[in-house]
């Protein structure tokens, strides 16, 4: 260690200087101080934080250096203020909110200059600034003032006040003080490089925390989407044949669908679209179906459900709204009743194979305005045909050259499905829309319906 | 997406080019509103002219600068809409709750009468 084999030689020079005991007192006390100061620089690795190391550092120094207090002050790199880091003595906790102007005080003129001052008199010397003792009421007898210099700029200054037993500081004391702040500015530039770190690792953290909020936010979104939908398909006894998908695109949507029994003859079915995305989108699904779930009776048409759904969540001013379309289905007769709010044409697929579009009269999507009307449109299904509902990332799906599916090209699908059962027309139907995308990634989620009257 | 926006007299007409879809609807709807917010402004032009996609998020836009107009007992006229545009807004039941014109000269005229 540099500051050791320094140390050394002095002692070795002062002893030739002096004689016998009065030697080895003095090579003792050489003794010390380096040792002192060697464990200060061992310090620098044993905390990164910056007041840790500086509190050490200085309760090392009182070791050898008896005073009454010590502090180390910094230059405010912007305002070039000094203010105090550490403040050791009973007055610390007064001390550390005062800021020094630039070169006020001994700080200030030891900061601007990058020169040691030893004052043995302060009352007496004008540069002392009496603000500090007159905040705390500590009294200064005497101060030495060193500069933390790093590269030739000085970063702050290391201060001790009133050496015990009313001694004087001496030149001696000012070289121990000043092999004292050296290591100082190196722990500065230490905790400097360690806040850095630590502050990129907090917004890392912080970046990794959001990333898995929305994720598992997403994930809500789309457990609470799922939760909604039916789980089981009607049995295979039943006179109809009904069977949905919905596939969401990367994101959570708010394409839904639904069906149940109303009585022994009757089945309803829906399905639509929220305007949005992720867990408001999720919500807003959940609440449209709750309450279409619980608003529906076998008093009431699909029409009348509707505008009772639309006023109550209107209520609540929603941000969102949902195209929807729903019917009621008579398996006796099969006739179906339809309503429809917003949402993309029906298709009716004959036995023969012709496809015929489902002109109902339109509305607004749910939760758009209040107090419009919802209407009922009706259609018979013989046995052997189907109706198929379906949201617009059917018909929006684009390919790599930004065409879409269209209306049309599912028409022409349409047409080659009678035979098929509800299950085997959605998978081909995917499959259809996927081949026409060919590689270009899903935009949008689907949700499609099929219910066949059986023959 | 692409807003401009212009006075004729104490009429504001805003063109929206380009895809109004959810990437765009904040940006456009607050576009609006800021417009709406201007003192003596409630009389207003959405010129889609040059609009080449709307999404559900679009129509959002267009349903919460025709309410907001309709609170300030002003008038809104959407003009210039291209085939697909008037699809979507057709399908989505919108058409009937807006006032539709042509092309802007035409919509500046209705509001001027």
């Amino acid at each position: 260690m540099e500051i050791e084999a320094i140390g050394a030689a002095a002692a070795l020079a002062g002893a030739a200087l002096l004689g016998g005991a009065a030697a080895y007192v003095w090579m003792r006390r050489r003794e010390r101080r380096s040792r002192v100061l060697f464990e200060i620089s061992m310090m620098l690795h044993s905390t990164l934080r910056r007041r840790d190391q500086m509190e050490m550092i200085m309760d090392s120094a009182k070791q050898v250096l008896p005073v009454e207090a010590a502090s180390v002050l910094l230059v405010d790199q912007q305002s070039g203020e000094l203010f105090f880091e550490v403040a050791q003595g009973e007055k610390g906790e007064e001390v550390r909110e005062i800021r020094l102007a630039p070169g006020e005080g001994i700080s200030g003129h030891v900061a601007r200059t990058g020169e040691s001052v030893i004052v043995n008199n302060a009352a007496s010397d004008p540069r002392w600034s009496n603000r500090v003792a007159e905040r705390t009421g500590f009294e200064t007898r005497n101060l030495l003032t060193v500069p933390i210099m790093k590269q030739g700029s000085v970063e702050g200054v290391l201060q001790v006040i009133n050496k015990r037993r009313g001694r004087k500081f001496t030149q001696r004391d000012r070289q121990l003080l000043e092999q004292v702040a050296k290591p100082m500015a190196v722990a500065l530039e230490n905790a400097r490089l360690y806040e850095q770190l630590e502050q990129s690792m907090e917004a890392l953290q912080k970046t990794t925390a959001v990333k898995e909020r929305l994720e598992s936010e997403l994930q809500i979104a789309g457990n609470i989407q799922l939760s909604f939908l039916p789980r089981t398909m009607p049995s295979a006894h039943e006179p109809y044949d009904v069977c949905a998908l919905l596939k969401s695109a990367k994101d959570v949507g708010g394409d839904f669908y639904n069906f149940f029994k109303l009585d022994d003859d009757r089945l309803f079915f829906t399905l639509g679209d929220v305007s949005d995305k992720g867990i408001p989108a999720a919500l807003f699904m959940a609440v449209t179906l709750t309450l279409i779930k619980g608003k529906m009776n076998p008093g009431l048409t699909p029409g009348q459900l509707l505008r009772m759904v639309n006023e109550e969540l209107c209520r609540d001013n929603p941000v969102l709204f949902a195209t929807i379309v729903c019917g009621i289905f008579d398996t006796k007769t099969g006739e179906v009743i339809l309503s429809e709010g917003g949402h993309c044409t029906p298709y009716v697929v004959r036995s023969d194979g012709s496809v015929e579009p489902v002109k109902l009269r339109k509305s607004l999507p749910l939760g758009a305005m209040e107090g419009i009307d919802y209407y009922d449109g009706r259609l018979v299904l013989s046995p052997g045909e189907r109706i198929v509902v379906y949201t617009d990332g059917i018909t929006e799906a684009e390919n790599g050259a930004l065409e879409q599916y269209s209306g049309e090209r599912l028409q022409e699908f349409l047409k080659m499905t009678p035979g098929m059962s509800s299950a085997e027309l959605i998978d081909a139907l995917l499959m259809h829309v996927f081949m026409f995308a060919d590689g270009a990634p899903q935009s949008d989620d689907i949700a499609v319906l099929s219910l066949l009257r059986r023959l | 997406m692409n807003i401009t926006t212009n006075e004729h007299g104490d009429i504001t007409v805003m063109a929206i080019e380009g895809r109004l879809d959810g990437q765009h609807a904040q940006a456009a709807e607050q576009a609006f509103l800021a417009l709406a917010a201007q003192e003596g402004k409630n009389r207003f032009v959405l010129d889609f002219a040059q609009m080449a996609y709307i999404s559900s998020a679009g129509l959002r836009v267009v349903l919460v600068a025709a309410k907001k107009v309709k609170a300030a007992q002003g008038r809104l006229v959407c003009a210039g809409m291209n085939d697909q545009v008037r699809d979507v807004f057709e399908m989505s039941g919108f058409i009937s709750i807006l006032e539709t014109a042509a092309n802007r000269e035409e919509a500046i005229a209705m509001l001027q009468g």
